[in-house]
């Protein structure tokens, strides 16, 4: 009976210019989000781009350096002389002085687009991409919360329309529209009992409206993600994933349509009744309970940072303790005595300067790691709790998959630190050891390699478990028995 | 028909409209529940909005004092050390945040460079969901608005679903009558949900400015909820036999505050490209034309002004000026590239005034957008108010480095990198502090959405006149 109910349902469905108007818009719409989708990543590819020219532009200037140092053409500035000692003419920097090559030798630390970042835009355009690094403080650097990218304000705060915000926000209403009316169209037709008589029950009718229309609106969603996902080559797991994320969710729509159908509602009473669900589960749910997890003074431990960098380089300047410190420093990071160093390490300018940013880099870093924890706590609480407000927990996760997600912003911002004390220490290292850095050790210097984190299982679990039970439920509810066989 | 028999009846039409929704607890649950909402929407976004402003008042707070504290330093090296300040919290921020969790909150401030705001809210939040809000106006202008819009649709449709619309005729009921009384009793509904919180959130606007703000932004809201609840009773009666009409409804509603502006962005993106990446090429370009502080070697620009300055002085070397030339170099510089950033700042904000321009194109389709636009400006969290922090941030830069490069000037000569200034010299420098936007000034960039609004109340009004006049209420059912 299903089946032929179901043949009958694709031949309305055919022939209902309304729904398939509804449909033709998802479609439209969802491929418009594609093109949105994909424009921002190549924008955010270009900006990685831009910066890596610039930065390769600076290492060739200092290869140059050592080309002119080899046939003997250029001799670059001595730093050990007091500067009214300098020749006249540029200041050419030497790459040998470790102190120098660390502060010209500009590395790249990017963070790659997301497999699927032209699906779900989602954090990317809220944090930096890219951080051009070298061994100043990197309070002077890093820059957090600072846009990735040029974006209207109005248009960045409004979101990007991107084909998760079509799945989240029209994709239920393209469901309303097709399903509101499940069993209420043949009871306001009059119809019902021709249809009893051919064998139909409600249940029947309602798996059969629910596999063609649910189906139909599904087909066009899996051709969109397919589309989107072949046009940057995206892998296979990934974008079957995304799909089946996406599939689950509007199962739980059509559950909630069909359950609300089941009710036996009027074609009105059921739209309004789905048209309140909608704006009460996609709009207001996720805020609120986003709102209600995050806790206060999220902001104030970055917002502090630069007042505690500042302190330490305060306390670090008061007057005639400066070589205490750097003993101080020597023994607490370099495990060296600093008065045993040869001569040729001792000079001070560098020594002074390292020491302090250690320091710096020491209060910064701190104050970053208790922001990042903060937000991952707020976090691990959404994976807990989030899974109440389906949409939320769809999105978090189909993010989480597409690789844009917050978490994976502040693995980037780890990875950026650590390279920069990567940095800092190979420069240290070539100064106590009173080590040049040869052309070979400079051309092969570790560049910034990202290591695409784990895909947190819990934000995973949270999505598809709690939208996987919340359709389970509403496909239990609409497919009950109560009220006999009728329409 | 004689005006007192009018009146009764009229009379008589608001009273039983009255009394059948009385009677419909699931719209006066509805309005508990909504009213509810919105007042939980002001505690909340107060609550909020203290804790956020909490820690960037603290922050500046302690980086002035740092900034007061240091030790003797050359003015240069101080300006190079810089400060940062951050944006205060603009009037209605709690009621409305508009774009402010999406822009940066702070700006480090140094010599040579205006570097753009960091710190956005928004980037620490992990759930940030931009399709809906807790605060009270958007949350008024979105869930309210759409049930305004529903409930004014069920009242509308409602004789005409349960097939009683001749039967009132029959009695004497003029369609005239009832759709006003649908109409006012629609509004009744939706202002009873709202006035509440409204009138709680008015408990909190502290200054004059900031209630003429507060009252243009409740009139304005009450206006765009009435013209939904209008709009809706409207399509309730003209659309009410269909049974596809709610959910058509629902769907114009959506596309027309969700969907619309934002394809309107992507249309504004693509027509108006603006990118940090090509602007900060198009000013590195133009910085390399002028003078350069840290230039390694000299320059065309460099040694113009250099024998510029040696004619001032009337003398032949650097060293035998009465002033140090390295200090008014450097403000040479500031003086340039303050005059390259103001121009391609300039046209990168006319951009993104045109990219608005495209997107208030959506205002034609609905007027939510219209209001959400007015409400920001309203609570001058608009784009206008970040673009106008990062001025007065630069001002203050400009002002504070130039002041130390002029102190540098007048107290060293040429070449002394080892001067310092004296002790207590850098906390003679205030704090920033820029001026509060004006309502007076905030007022004219919300007058097109003022008038959209009006526009589309008056499409609301006409939508209740049109279907009275063709009777359709009669005719239904």
């Amino acid at each position: 009976m299903i089946w032929r109910l179901a043949k009958l349902d694709v031949a309305l469905l055919s022939r209902s210019r309304a729904s398939l108007l509804a449909l033709g818009l998802f479609a439209v719409l969802g491929a418009l989000a594609i093109a949105s989708g994909l424009d921002w990543r190549a924008r955010y590819t270009a900006s990685i781009d831009a910066d890596r020219t610039k930065v390769d532009e600076a290492k060739a200037q200092l290869i140059a350096v050592y080309d002119g140092l080899e046939d003997g053409t250029t001799t670059p500035t001595n730093r050990r002389l007091p500067a009214s000692e300098w020749p006249d003419g540029p200041y050419i920097p030497d790459p040998r002085d470790p102190y120098v090559e660390g502060f010209y030798h500009e590395r790249l630390a990017a963070l790659p687009p997301g497999a699927l970042l032209h699906l779900a835009v989602g954090a990317s355009e809220l944090s930096p991409n890219r951080q051009i690094l070298h061994t100043v403080p990197l309070a002077n650097l890093a820059r957090p919360g600072e846009l990735s990218e040029a974006t209207n304000p109005s248009a960045l705060a409004a979101g990007r329309l991107d084909l998760l915000a079509i799945l989240i926000y029209l994709t239920p209403l393209v469901l309303i529209a097709l399903l509101y009316d499940a069993t209420a169209r043949e009871r306001e037709s009059g119809i019902s009992f021709l249809v009893m008589s051919l064998g139909a029950t409600r249940r029947s009718l309602l798996i059969a409206r629910g596999v063609v229309r649910g189906g139909a609106a599904t087909a066009v969603m899996l051709a969109l993600v397919g589309a989107g996902s072949a046009l940057t080559a995206a892998p296979v797991g990934v974008t079957a994933a995304f799909a089946l994320g996406s599939a689950l969710y509007m199962a739980f729509w059509v559950g909630l349509c069909l359950a609300v159908a089941s009710t036996r509602a009027s074609g009105v009473g059921a739209a309004a009744v789905l048209a309140g669900l909608w704006v009460g589960i996609t709009l207001l749910s996720p805020s609120l309970m986003e709102r209600a997890l995050r806790p206060d003074g999220l902001l104030a431990p970055r917002a502090l940072a630069d007042a505690e960098v500042r302190a330490v380089q305060r306390e670090w300047s008061r007057e005639g303790r400066e070589q205490a410190r750097v003993s101080h420093v020597g023994e607490r990071f370099w495990d060296i005595d600093v008065a045993e160093l040869p001569a040729c390490a001792r000079y001070d300018g560098p020594l002074l300067d390292w020491s302090v940013r250690w320091l710096m880099d020491e209060a910064y870093v701190r104050a970053i790691a208790a922001g990042q924890s903060a937000e991952s706590r707020f976090d691990a609480a959404l994976d807990r709790a989030g899974w109440i407000s389906p949409p939320l927990a769809f999105r978090r996760s189909m993010e989480v998959i597409a690789e844009s997600d917050p978490a994976r912003n502040r693995h980037f911002e780890t990875a950026v630190v650590d390279f920069h004390q990567s940095l800092k220490e190979r420069g240290v290292q070539h100064w106590l050891n009173c080590d040049p850095i040869g052309r070979e050790d400079f051309e092969r210097a570790p560049e910034f390699a990202w290591r695409e984190p784990e895909r947190n299982p819990a934000t995973l679990a949270s999505g598809f478990g709690g939208v996987g039970v919340f359709a389970a439920v509403a496909f239990v509810f609409a497919l009950r028995r109560p009220g006999g066989r009728q329409l | 028909m004689a005006p007192e028999l009018r009146r009764t009846l009229m009379k008589h039409t608001i009273a039983l409209e009255f009394q059948l929704l009385l009677r419909d607890r699931a719209v006066g649950l509805a309005v508990a529940l909504l009213a509810a909402l919105l007042i939980i929407a002001v505690l909340a976004g107060r609550n909020a909005q203290y804790a956020e402003t909490a820690a960037l008042d603290e922050a500046a707070t302690r980086i002035q004092a740092e900034w007061a504290g240091q030790p003797p330093k050359n003015p240069h090296d101080a300006a190079h050390y810089g400060i940062l300040v951050y944006r205060p919290a603009a009037p209605l921020q709690a009621m409305d945040p508009g774009v402010l969790p999406y822009q940066g909150a702070a700006v480090f401030l140094e010599a040579h460079r205006r570097n753009t705001p960091f710190l956005s809210p928004a980037s620490v939040r992990a759930a940030d969901g931009r399709f809906g809000s807790t605060r009270l106006s958007p949350l008024l202008q979105l869930a309210g608005g759409f049930f305004a819009l529903v409930i004014g649709y069920l009242v509308g449709a409602r004789e005409s679903r349960r097939g009683i619309a001749p039967l009132l005729i029959g009695v004497g009921a003029r369609p005239a009558n009832l759709i006003a009384a649908k109409a006012l009793m629609t509004f009744i509904l939706v202002f009873a949900a709202a006035i509440p919180a409204l009138c709680l959130a008015a408990s909190g606007v502290s200054s004059g400015d900031e209630a003429s703000r507060f009252l243009v932004l409740a009139i304005a809201s009450l206006t765009h909820l009435g013209t939904l609840a209008a709009l809706g009773v409207a399509a309730g009666i003209g659309f009410g036999v269909s049974r596809g009409g709610l959910a058509a409804v629902t769907l114009l509603w959506a596309l027309g505050v969700l969907i619309i502006p934002r394809a309107l962005d992507i249309v504004a993106e693509q027509a108006l490209p603006s990118t940090r990446t090509a602007l900060e090429a198009t000013i590195n370009a133009d910085f390399a034309r002028g003078p350069d502080m840290h230039a390694e070697g000299s320059s065309e620009s460099n040694e113009a002004l250099k024998q510029a300055v040696l004619a001032e002085y009337d003398v032949d070397r650097l060293e035998d000026l009465p002033i140090n030339y390295d200090a008014l170099l450097a403000e040479a510089d500031e003086a340039y590239r303050g005059g390259v950033y103001d121009r391609r700042l300039a046209e990168a904000d006319a951009r993104r005034r045109a990219q608005d321009s495209i997107r208030s194109l959506s205002w034609a389709f609905s007027p939510t957008p219209a209001i959400l636009d007015l409400s920001a400006r309203m609570a001058g969290s608009h784009a206008d108010y970040q673009r106008s922090f990062d001025d007065e941030a630069e001002a203050f830069r400009r002002d504070l480095v130039g002041r130390l490069n002029q102190h540098m000037a007048e107290n060293s000569r040429t070449g002394d990198w080892s001067w310092t200034a004296e002790d207590g010299y850098f906390s003679s420098f205030e704090a920033f502090d820029p001026p509060q936007p004006t309502f007076a000034r905030d007022l004219p960039g919300a007058l097109p959405a003022v008038a959209a609004l009006t526009a589309w109340s008056f499409v609301a009004l006409l939508g209740l006149v049109f279907v009275g006049q063709r009777q359709r209420f009669g005719r239904a059912g």
